[in-house]
């Protein structure tokens, strides 16, 4: 307990602590609170864990025990080999990538355009961009399929391949709109300078702009990867080749046959790379960084 | 910066090798005059010693063809995501799907007319027309079987044994069925009776089961239009049977919202006593689920007064989007895989061999896609390699030469399904379902989809 | 992504027709090149954005409102049907269902995803020690991909004594429960994984709208004597009415699409209890291949959204100018 103005207090002051009744009922709360999440948070990944290295008899015999008995490790090893999940893993890899490169250029090069070169017909083209955040995806979801399958004037069709994702994952402008924000916070004397020096808009935006905007690069790029590694629906739509398929789609069809101790070490090994990149980006995603208005 | 735009371009280029990493398991085309099909039925990687024999026929076939190359696809028919594939023209060239397929996939052009292709081949004559009208219209010819099947009810032997129940007199009738399941649940604890629910195997059994009652459930109207025929006795009758089961016996478990597959993995775990599929249909994979093959009971279809039974088929059909050469390719692979080892007592006899050694199920008996003569000649040629226990099958077999066999509805057999599944769940899963409210409901549901198939 | 090089090229092609405009007054002819110049670089570097947003964005809303008054199955080629996708879709009795259905599953959504994270932000937001990890165990559930959560929830709701869930309960006597059997229990069990998987991110948003509640209104309460009770009720929540407001319309618009859950936990089932609107419009589209008709339904489904979110912003304005 520190004693004196605490310099940072919330609902309660330091006075509502030192009064018992209050500090035994907020105790108790905060007893409560870390109860649940404990429960809620981290038992069922820990159930997770070790139904991955269980027998399914000893799932079924002991549903609720935190460790297995025998531990079969080799589980792990047969659902990355005989389920393919190496595959599937490497193809989620590839179109997480994929969609990461295609977001980040669409929102950086617009949010460019229309934050230092401001074309006249930006406001235009920004309005248009915007409009699209009131359509969800799963709306426009039966015609974006079709689009994929005959790309108008194109006359060919990226359905089964990762380019199906990569393109599509470009039309968010919630990343253009953050972009742009950014961009524009930029002070415009820095830009006037460098063209008085004869640096061209490619240079502005590749030598000056670009390496100014790495905190907005990150948070794009975090939403980015996160809701790729996420997606479900529409790769489930668009890749119907199992050879394609991302770990999200390959898993609930492969539950539909496999021993379960082995499809629970497949959503084990599913679940490690965005666990890893969390436990990185844990400081910044937790302590609140831009959380106002995300939501994935 | 130049650090960053480098980062860039490594992983471009990282993605495009990887992405080119993964393009090349699929399609090799190195050689230009190699024609390269793509084939369903290929063993799960999990099933090893299917999965093997599997590859070493396809290395025999390679041999024998030169310049064709076979790549297989693991992956099943599913009525819930084939017709996607379909559309999205990631299809393989050959198809492998249930008898209830063709009539929409012929209607909508997605299957290739192989009539010149089977032509030359020496068995196409003798194929069982009974599966045959289905896959024929006029002079054009869109698939082959591969196996037909029919219903019959598939048990445990030793918790037949362990409730006090003779192994070898399977239940005959579905009031013996309830009998028997109330007995092994009150003796073993386990489940009497299983039933699947989903991805259209609800609807699949209800017709199965309305079908050993006498009933129907399309039929055509004076003017030709098929209707629903189902809101009947027959039907209600099913599903009445299902009730008793489920809320006065509580034979049939705590889990009725699986599908095939789950049901099996149940069945192989040794928790249900019976079940009703196409037991030789499933013995392979039991087996090689680790089921122990002493305990596998095949009895016939249980009656109701009609001694009917469902009778379907695995079929091969070839995708419409298959070049000339793919499709020759295809049906000498159909023929290779699927026809000669049930019409040639010779190769019959090497398949055998090859099969046993590899531990694989040899002899399950099945419902013939040649003539009954043509059948007993293969049986005569493998049997000294049969490792199948027969005799657990007698049962069965017997009802075959006694039964009627009625096939699945002819139009939107499979739409149709989808429709009754909630049905069947409703009854099982909710004490208070009114079987006769939801039949009719489902009668309207129904007679929606044929209008709109038939229009 | 690879084009970039020509697109640079292109700029470089459109100079020279610039520098061939004269003008007696250069300030206003250079200005005007200038303009022209910044349109020019404006477009090359908006190309990116015009394609993929041409192609994945504007076109297919455009041709949503378009293939809802077709027939479109992909093998015969497209033809106007009028109103007769939307006449098959209202004389589909699962309609009424699926609508019914998404609104429960909507209304229990918000019945538990609203003050479950308000509560804990509170609580958390008081922590002395331990915050960090309050907020790291309070977000794992959100780094799992929904489908694993999915997937793994469904173990956990096997039926019988030897399910999780239910050897949990047994342990208090209680149960076992069919959860994903039942048509009754089958909506609320997918509303607590949708909730599971989804509240990390509402907790950590009010966190940081607490974060922004002035300290000075706190202090300025304490002194009139409010208790802490009061001070949540007249000083916590009014100030974060608006946060609360959004994520409330967030929620109901991502419940009111919800798919994944029924699609891989009950499949709708059991009798069509869990088939929501995006269930149904799926079936239509690649089980049955019917894509004019599953158009027809996402175009309503859109239409209600839009509704929604014009009622709501309507209703929130009234409440906050009043």
């Amino acid at each position: 307990m520190t004693s004196g103005p605490a310099p940072v207090r919330g609902i309660l002051s330091s006075a509502d602590w030192r009064h018992s009744a209050t500090r035994r009922t907020w105790r108790l709360l905060h007893a409560v609170l870390f109860a649940g999440l404990v429960a809620f948070g981290a038992l069922p990944l820990v159930w997770m864990w070790r139904a991955s290295i269980s027998s399914t008899a000893d799932l079924v015999q002991r549903p609720l025990a935190l460790w297995p008995d025998p531990a079969r490790w080799s589980n792990l090893y047969d659902a990355w080999s005989l389920l393919g999940i190496d595959r599937y893993l490497q193809n989620t890899v590839v179109l997480v990538a994929g969609s990461w490169l295609v977001q980040l250029i669409v929102a950086t090069t617009a949010g460019f355009a229309l934050a230092v070169i401001r074309p006249w017909f930006g406001r235009f083209v920004y309005g248009a961009l915007l409009a699209t955040l009131f359509v969800p995806g799963t709306v426009t979801l039966i015609a974006l399929y079709l689009t994929v399958l005959d790309l108008p004037g194109l006359g060919i069709s990226i359905a089964d391949t990762p380019w199906a994702i990569w393109l599509p994952a470009g039309a968010h402008a919630f990343n253009v709109l953050l972009a742009k924000q950014f961009f524009d916070a930029i002070p415009r004397e820095l830009f006037e300078a460098a063209q008085v020096d004869g640096a061209g808009w490619l240079v502005v935006f590749r030598r000056l702009v670009l390496p100014m905007s790495r905190p907005i690069l990150a948070v794009i790029s975090l939403l980015a990867i996160m809701t790729a590694w996420k997606d479900f629906l529409w790769p489930l739509v668009v890749l119907s080749d199992p050879a394609q398929q991302p770990l999200a789609v390959a898993l609930p069809r492969l539950a539909q046959n496999t021993d379960p101790a082995y499809l629970v070490a497949g959503l084990v090994i599913a679940s490690v790379p965005p666990l890893v990149i969390f436990l990185i980006f844990q400081r910044q995603i937790v302590s609140g960084v831009g959380w106002s208005g995300l939501k994935g | 910066m130049k650090a960053r735009a480098r980062r860039v371009l490594g992983a471009a280029a990282a993605m495009a090798l990887m992405s080119g990493a993964a393009a090349c398991g699929t399609s090799p085309g190195a050689d230009p005059d190699t024609v390269v099909i793509t084939v369903m039925g290929m063993p799960a990687a999990t099933n090893t010693a299917a999965l093997e024999l599997f590859q070493a026929q396809v290395a025999e076939f390679e041999e024998l063809n030169p310049g064709i190359r076979v790549v297989g696809s693991d992956v099943p028919w599913d009525a819930k995501t084939f017709a996607a594939r379909l559309a999205g023209g990631s299809a393989p060239t050959l198809l492998r799907v249930p008898l209830t397929e063709p009539p929409s996939l012929i209607e909508r052009g997605q299957v290739a007319d192989i009539a010149a292709e089977v032509a030359e081949l020496d068995s196409f004559e003798e194929l069982n027309p009974r599966v045959m009208q289905f896959l024929t219209d006029d002079d054009a010819v869109y698939g082959v079987p591969e196996k037909s099947y029919a219903f019959g009810l598939v048990y445990n032997r030793s918790i037949f044994t362990q409730a006090g129940l003779d192994p070898d007199v399977p239940p005959t009738t579905w009031e013996e069925v309830r009998a028997y399941a109330a007995q092994i649940t009150e003796r073993t604890g386990r489940v009497g009776f299983g039933e699947i629910t989903t991805n259209n195997s609800g609807g699949w059994h209800l017709t199965g089961y309305t079908y050993t009652h006498g009933g129907a459930m399309i039929e055509q109207a004076g003017d030709g239009h098929w209707v629903a025929a189902f809101n009947d006795r027959p039907a209600l009758d099913v599903l009445k049977w299902w009730q008793q089961l489920r809320w006065e016996d509580d034979s049939m478990g705590d889990n009725v919202l699986g599908k095939q597959e789950d049901m099996l993995a149940e069945f192989v775990a040794g928790n249900v006593g019976m079940w009703v599929s196409a037991p030789p249909d499933l013995y392979p994979n039991y087996v090689a689920a680790g089921g122990d093959p002493a305990d596998y009971g095949a009895g016939p279809m249980p009656q109701a007064g009609a001694d009917a039974t469902l009778a379907g088929a695995t079929v091969l059909m070839v995708n419409a989007n298959a070049s000339a050469a793919e499709r020759d390719a295809a049906v000498r692979w159909i023929d290779f895989r699927a026809l000669r080892p049930n019409f040639d007592p010779e190769i019959a006899e090497e398949t055998a061999a090859a099969a046993a050694a590899d531990g694989l199920p040899v002899g399950v008996p099945v419902l013939p896609i040649y003539s009954q003569e043509k059948y007993e000649e293969i049986q005569a040629a493998i049997a000294d390699h049969v490792n199948v226990p027969v005799e657990n099958f007698a049962p069965y077999v017997a009802s075959l030469e006694t039964f009627e066999y009625v096939p699945e509805p002819v139009v939107a057999s499979q739409e149709i399904y989808a429709a009754l599944d909630p049905l069947v769940q409703a009854v099982l899963t909710d004490p208070a379902a009114d079987p006769a409210e939801l039949l009719a409901e489902a009668e309207g549901r129904v007679n929606t989809i044929l209008e709109q198939n038939q229009s | 992504m690879t084009m970039a090089p020509e697109r640079v090229l292109g700029v470089a092609a459109s100079g020279p027709g610039d520098a061939r405009g004269h003008r007696s007054d250069r300030r206003s002819a250079g200005r005007r090149a200038g303009r022209r110049r910044a349109a020019a670089a404006g477009l090359v570097f908006l190309l990116p954005a015009l394609v993929i947003f041409g192609y994945f964005a504007w076109w297919p809303i455009a041709q949503s409102v378009v293939l809802s008054f077709q027939q479109t199955n992909l093998v015969s080629a497209p033809h106007w049907v009028g109103l007769r996708n939307f006449a098959q879709l209202f004389a589909d009795p699962l309609l009424a269902t699926a609508a019914l259905n998404t609104l429960w599953f909507t209304g229990l959504s918000l019945l538990v995803g609203l003050p479950v994270p308000l509560v804990c932000a509170v609580l958390v937001s008081e922590l002395r020690r331990g915050g960090a990890l309050a907020r790291t165990l309070a977000y794992l559930p959100v780094v799992i991909p929904p489908v694993v959560a999915v997937l793994l929830w469904k173990a956990f709701y096997a039926p019988g004594e030897s399910g999780v869930i239910n050897s949990l309960l047994g342990l208090f006597a209680l149960g076992p429960y069919p959860w994903l059997q039942s048509p009754v229990l089958a909506m609320p069990s997918l509303v607590v994984v949708a909730t599971w998987s989804g509240a990390g991110t509402a907790v950590l948003i009010y966190l940081a709208a607490l974060a922004g509640v002035s300290r000075e209104l706190y202090e300025a309460a304490e002194l009139d004597g409010a208790s802490v009770r009061r001070r949540v009720w007249h000083v916590t929540l009014p100030q974060m009415r608006g946060v609360i407001l959004i994520l409330l319309l967030l929620q109901i618009i991502g419940a009111l699409q919800v798919f994944t859950e029924p699609y891989v936990m009950t499949d709708g089932g059991p009798a069509n209890a869990t088939v929501t609107v995006l269930l149904m419009i799926y079936r239509y589209a690649f089980l049955f291949g019917n894509y004019g008709v599953a158009t027809a339904l996402s175009v309503l489904l859109a239409l209600v959204l839009v509704v929604v979110s014009a009622v709501y912003l309507r209703l929130t304005r009234s409440w906050s100018t009043s």
